[in-house]
């Protein structure tokens, strides 16, 4: 019986926790609440003092006929060895009529394989009628999702996720907080943007154009020979889109428009260093003082189509 | 009883014996597997940096050898020894036996060695190859008619409820073998599955729940059936509940399949099938461990002191919280949570270590002593063990949990601005690593528990003499006479070959109103024109990548989430996969899903990222492959490929046999033309080539379409 008492825990716990994951898939359970206006929260008060009002009252019920069940007991002898309802209500739907250990053999059947005998025990109740609410949960939930069509499928549940995702966009869009992009990307000399940078060069960079920007499968960042250009924007689009014939991957995927600025000014300030192991300057010598190029990178070095890169490189 | 004639026979314990020691012996070896698997999640190094002992091929081993080899002999080893007890004659047939036992460990020892070898159809537990496929139905109806020889012989006029679950055993695996593994060989080594994309995977998820259902509960519920009430010396609790949860737990069971696959490609209906059968589940699996428990009753003070009882109360309680969780997991909502991620390794892994491998323990320290008339070595050092074994489940079990909650809420977080909070899918994994050495602790605390009870059983049959064959005596088999009022279950008991029939009638039912419609109606895969089949390179690639195992941590199945869709791109189509034999949605991603990987990176970042992981993605748990850029294919079987294909009616040209090799050699400069400019040199036929193509492929299909594309 304990071990059915720790299985019956770790049920009540498991669905104790089934709504903690609802909220961390929907976040604006809170927000909605906090979102209310006066009045609604007023009514929200009476209805819950309401509702506690009536469960007081079913509660004192309860004592009263427990009151009045000990009153009729002392009354009339004969209505002392009756089940209550709750000894009625447990042997009918939960435990059933155990037997004894002493009197089981009066189930035993007749019969013993190797030693084994089984008693005749009913299936328990509350196991019976586990199956059947689980049966009439299966049928309703094939009923709701494939014939009657009210449970949403994976694809509508999809079309809402993106609907609520856009509207959202909307909201950020009108609360002006436009993003970065390469027309508006500007160099960022502050302390923490440039410590910011630092980091996410460690992390995404390094690998590939060494820590201290001397480059190895990548370009060297610390010389002034850019392939495809020295300014910020030209930089910040190189993270952004990517090379990809070349071995350079798009970052906008991974890295936030704030982050790409971040990293695109760090960049920047390696110009001048001195790296372990610098590797040969590779493209053209990048002068800011000549007009800036507006748009360093041609259309078509952002598609995947190969292109001949013995011209690139020149 | 004086008119009554007692004729003599004996049981063999040999063959008892031999299964008994199998189980022990694979057992290490397949739990020492799977502390070697979790080691390598950690630490990379213990890849041991040869392609036959990195992660990919090392877990298919794992779940191989412990399924298989450990649970399989254990069962073996318990019906051998319970079967002829119950009917009261020896096995029907010695030589059947010993090819059984034979036959069994040869085909473990194939597997020992193609698996690493990377000879694999990688479809999860059904990845040995179609020789040996045929070896493992002809071993099995071997050990069916075996049976159905000692049901036909008994003593004893009616079948026992574990005899009931051997017999459903039997036939459920023959049927689900056989059908899954239905393939077109290429060569002796390889083949390719005769379902292709979504039926592959209905087919295969078909088979894998099932496996767990046939060969690790129903086998297992006989040996409860048998070895508890023995051990206890209890009457068993219920033989109505025996009746109702038997035939209840086997025709559910089969159409549960599909709960693998939510939020995939499968069509919707067959999913929804899948979790309604799964949560009816619930009462049936319940039945076994509540008859099991409630036999226990009268028994609870014994339970304190013999440890063959406390590791079967925990294996039956292990059982009762799997099979609970199960239905749990497939709940849509729950299962958009958990599916990928280290929260299903823990769920198999109660089960595994809980049910299967504590009841096999009680059953080997309730038999040695038996077998060999003697006491257990020694009482205290199986103490020792189950606390051992129950520690490691803990261990094992509660960080998963924790890696599987924090990583799958990791993967789903937005940030304020809309963007996913951790798009770099390695931060999710670097955050579980802690989990994962715990879990590695986990493993070994089990091991060395498993350790001590061989040292333990060796000592006792030490001390003891071996009883080879066990004398024993009863009447003959009188002719039936009937009776009034007979119960219909009590008849059916007495009709061993009326009784398989119904059975194998009940477990047929869910599996063809689940896979035949997916495979015949047309409508259940929309076509997209757009998708085309593999080039020779690509193939030659996917057989690479299904023969290293990727699969076993990286998906190929994107759901229709949004954050899904942000991190990889738009999701999944199911007629994106009507040319892939075998599927590869995977089941787990330790690794992130690659289906939409073509064309995001470029060929360079793919070649140093296979001869290198950590050098692109500094912190990555993928091992390395250096020898990728050196070994080199021969691609002497692309034609013999390409044919067997199209006679599975893949649309390659006709004659195409003859000139894909020359496609596939330019495909291949091409490839190589693209490293060189990135500064790589690397030959064309080497492995990296043909991997580094089929990467490239894999997704793009799509993006030619022009036409709006079907929503699934």
């Amino acid at each position: 019986m304990r071990q059915i008492k720790i299985n019956l825990l770790t049920f009540i716990g498991m669905i104790l926790t089934i709504p903690a994951f609802a909220q961390a898939s929907d976040p604006g359970l809170i927000e909605s609440f906090s979102a209310m206006s006066g009045t609604e929260v007023a009514i929200l008060i009476i209805i819950a003092v309401i509702i506690g009002l009536i469960l007081l009252m079913l509660v004192m019920m309860l004592y009263l006929l427990s009151f009045l069940t000990k009153v009729l007991k002392k009354e009339d002898e004969s209505l002392v060895n009756e089940p209550s309802f709750w000894e009625k209500f447990k042997v009918r739907y939960l435990t059933g009529q155990l037997k004894p250990v002493e009197k089981e053999h009066e189930i035993m059947m007749d019969h013993s394989y190797d030693g084994i005998v089984e008693l005749d025990n009913y299936m328990p109740p509350w196991l019976k009628y586990t199956f059947y609410l689980t049966i009439i949960f299966g049928v309703g939930y094939f009923l709701n999702y494939s014939v009657l069509g009210i449970g949403q499928t994976q694809f509508e549940e999809y079309q809402e996720e993106l609907r609520i995702a856009s509207i959202e966009e909307e909201q950020r869009r009108s609360m002006a907080l436009a993003t970065i992009d390469e027309t508006t990307v500007v160099f960022d000399a502050t302390g923490p943007g440039l410590r910011a940078g630092q980091t996410i060069y460690e992390n995404n960079c390094a690998a590939c154009h060494a820590r201290d920007g001397g480059g190895g499968v990548g370009p060297n960042l610390t010389d002034e020979y850019w392939i495809h250009g020295g300014s910020i924007s030209d930089i910040f689009k190189v993270v952004k889109y990517g090379v990809i014939q070349k071995g350079m991957i798009p970052w906008q995927d991974q890295l936030s428009p704030e982050e790409m600025q971040q990293v695109s000014s760090f960049i920047l300030t390696l110009q001048e260093t001195t790296p372990l192991n610098p590797k040969a300057p590779e493209g053209e010598k990048y002068e800011p003082a000549i007009e800036e190029p507006t748009d360093a990178l041609g259309g078509d070095e952002l598609g995947l189509e190969p292109v001949d890169e013995s011209e690139e490189e020149n | 009883m004086s008119g009554v004639t007692l004729e003599k026979f004996s049981y063999d314990n040999k063959i008892v014996k031999y299964f008994g020691a199998a189980t022990l012996i694979w057992g290490l070896a397949g739990m020492l597997i799977g502390v070697l698997a979790a080691t390598q999640l950690f630490l990379p190094e213990a890849n041991l940096g040869n392609p036959y002992t990195t992660y990919g091929r090392i877990r298919p081993l794992h779940t191989n050898a412990v399924i298989f080899a450990f649970v399989g002999n254990a069962i073996f080893a318990g019906i051998y020894y319970s079967m002829p007890r119950l009917l009261k004659a020896p096995m029907w047939n010695k030589t059947l036996s010993w090819f059984n036992f034979w036959g069994w460990q040869l085909i473990i020892l194939s597997a020992v060695i193609t698996l690493p070898l990377g000879l694999t159809t990688s479809k999860e537990y059904a990845e040995l190859e179609w020789p040996i496929d045929i070896a493992i139905a002809v071993v099995w109806v071997s050990f069916g008619a075996n049976m159905i020889g000692t049901l036909l012989t008994r003593r004893e006029k009616h079948m026992y409820v574990a005899i009931w679950f051997y017999l459903a055993s039997f036939v459920t695996i023959a049927v689900l073998h056989i059908f899954n593994s239905l393939a077109l060989p290429v060569s002796f080594f390889k083949s390719y599955s005769a379902y292709a994309g979504v039926q592959d995977a209905l087919v295969q998820w078909w088979y894998g729940h099932n496996a767990v259902a046939f060969f690790l509960t129903t086998p297992f519920l006989g040996l409860m059936y048998y070895f508890l009430p023995k051990a206890a010396n209890r009457p068993v609790y219920s033989y109505k509940l025996s009746i109702v949860h038997f035939w209840s737990l086997i025709f559910i069971y089969i159409w549960a399949g599909p709960h693998h696959l939510l939020y995939t490609a499968l069509p919707e209906w067959a999913q929804v099938l899948g979790v309604a059968f799964s949560v009816m589940l619930i009462a049936p699996s319940w039945g076994g461990m509540v008859n099991g428990l409630l036999t226990l009753r009268g028994a609870w003070d014994k339970v304190r002191v013999d440890p063959v009882l406390k590791f079967m109360v925990v294996a039956v309680t292990a059982y009762g919280m799997a099979t609970f969780e199960g239905p749990l997991l497939s709940l849509k909502s729950v299962n958009a949570i958990a599916h990928y991620t280290d929260w299903i390794v823990a769920h198999v892994h109660i089960g595994g270590l809980g049910w299967n491998g504590f009841l096999t323990f009680g059953m080997l320290y309730w038999l040695w002593p038996r077998m060999w008339k003697t006491n257990l070595y020694s009482v205290r050092l199986a103490n020792t063990h189950f606390w051992l074994g129950t520690l490691g489940i803990l261990f094992y079990a509660l960080p998963m949990y924790v890696a599987a909650l924090t990583q799958s809420l990791m993967w789903k977080e937005f940030s304020d601005m809309g963007r996913l909070a951790y798009p770099n899918f390695l931060e999710t994994v670097i955050q579980i690593v802690p989990m994962y050495m715990l879990r590695a602790i986990g493993g070994l605390l089990y091991l060395s528990g498993a350790i001590i009870m061989v040292y333990n059983l060796i000592k006792t049959a030490g001390q003891g003499i071996f009883v080879e064959e066990e004398m024993d005596e009863a009447p003959a088999l009188a002719k039936y006479q009937s009776q009034a009022g007979e119960y219909w279950h009590r008849a059916w008991e007495r009709k061993p070959i009326f009784f398989t029939l119904m059975a194998t009638v009940a477990i047929l039912i869910g599996g063809i109103v689940e896979i035949i419609p997916t495979i015949l109606v047309k409508s259940n895969v929309p076509t997209i024109s757009s998708v085309q089949p593999y080039t020779p390179l690509e193939l030659q690639g996917r057989d690479l990548y299904i023969a290293n195992g990727c699969v076993g941590c990286h998906s190929q199945m994107i759901r229709p989430f949004r954050s899904e869709t942000e991190r990889y791109g738009e999701y999944s189509k199911a007629g994106e996969f009507v040319y892939d034999r075998p599927f590869l949605w995977g089941s787990k991603r330790t690794g992130p899903d690659l289906h939409r990987i073509g064309g995001k990176y470029p060929d360079s970042w793919h070649y140093h990222h296979m001869v290198d992981p950590r050098s692109m993605s500094p912190g990555s748990l993928m091992p390395p492959y250096p020898w990728m850029s050196t070994n080199t294919l021969s691609h002497d079987d692309i034609g013999a490929k390409i044919r067997t294909l199209q006679k599975l009616g893949v649309p390659y040209p006709e004659g195409y046999d003859e000139i894909a090799r020359a496609d596939l050699e330019k495909q291949a400069d091409q490839v190589v033309e693209n490293l060189k400019g990135a500064g790589i040199e690397v030959a064309p036929n080497s492995e990296v080539v043909a991997l580094i193509a089929y990467l490239q492929r894999l997704g793009t299909d799509i993006n030619k379409e022009t036409a709006d594309l079907p929503i699934r």
